[in-house]
């Protein structure tokens, strides 16, 4: 496997979707290219810093409105 | 005439999934007053289309599917953002993976509020299918099995996706890095 390869594969590797020969041929490749592996671990620190983010909230406001519409209220 | 289970259901879901569904909204159209109307809009919808559904888990996906819409709806409307990249377009993954690395900067590796700043702003790359796959699969964290039937996808176009936004995202965080750099 070559890094081209590699880099079009990562994400169905990291989403358990690589069967287990494309698996063994992923690792073996990042075991030895420090500039694949290093993607792949950026890929994952990325993942771990969208956990941190803030969840959004629907504005009162709006939520308001909506219970109106499901209650069948004038506006 | 809107039977009462329908409602109720509704009323469930804006209680538990309201928030996520905004946040849906909100990424994929990177504006609050859009990602309300949509919200509001995808809501109104599912209760003008009292037939076929049965219950919840089937109200809840099509509510997430028709607020995605309405949110790509409401962009186009206003289109207030520049063409975007297709969905289709083709990945050049080396080209993208050549980028530094936004971690390389321990400094700024640290910065935890920083960098998710820098996260929002660089999700303007993206296309909204890839910001819709990237909110529901990182940032709520639901299987990929999950982020499909939400947009209505097959699991391989969500893969697909998510690997373009990833590489696409490492790649803006970290030319961004490499330009402060200097």
């Amino acid at each position: 496997m070559n890094c081209e390869e590699l880099l079009t594969r990562l994400t169905d590797y990291s989403e358990g979707a690589a069967d287990a020969d494309l698996c063994a041929a992923i690792e073996r490749h990042l075991r030895e290219c420090t500039n694949c592996e290093g993607v792949r671990a950026d890929l994952e620190r990325l993942s771990r810093l969208c956990r941190t983010c803030d969840p959004p909230r629907l504005p009162d406001d709006a939520r308001a409105d909506i219970e109106r519409l499901l209650r069948g209220d004038p506006r | 005439m809107v039977d009462a289970p329908l409602r109720d259901a509704l009323a469930h879901l804006l209680r538990d999934e309201g928030d996520r569904l905004f946040g849906l909204a909100l990424r994929v159209t990177r504006d609050p007053d859009l990602a309300r109307d949509a919200v509001q809009s995808a809501f109104a919808a599912a209760l003008a289309s009292a037939d076929g559904f049965r219950g919840d888990a089937a109200l809840s996906t099509w509510l997430y599917r028709i607020t995605y819409n309405k949110a790509v709806d409401a962009l186009r409307a206003r289109a207030r953002e520049v063409p975007l990249p297709e969905d289709d377009e083709p990945l050049d993954a080396p080209g993208l993976a050549h980028a530094p690395s936004p971690w390389a900067d321990p400094e700024r590796a640290l910065d935890g509020r920083r960098l998710r700043a820098e996260l929002e702003a660089a999700l303007i790359e993206l296309t909204p299918l890839q910001r819709a796959v990237f909110d529901l699969r990182e940032v709520e964290g639901l299987p990929t099995s999950e982020v499909a039937t939400r947009l209505g996808l097959g699991e391989g176009a969500v893969r697909a996706q998510l690997h373009r936004a990833r590489l696409r995202l490492r790649a803006r965080l970290g030319s961004r890095s490499a330009k402060e750099e200097r």
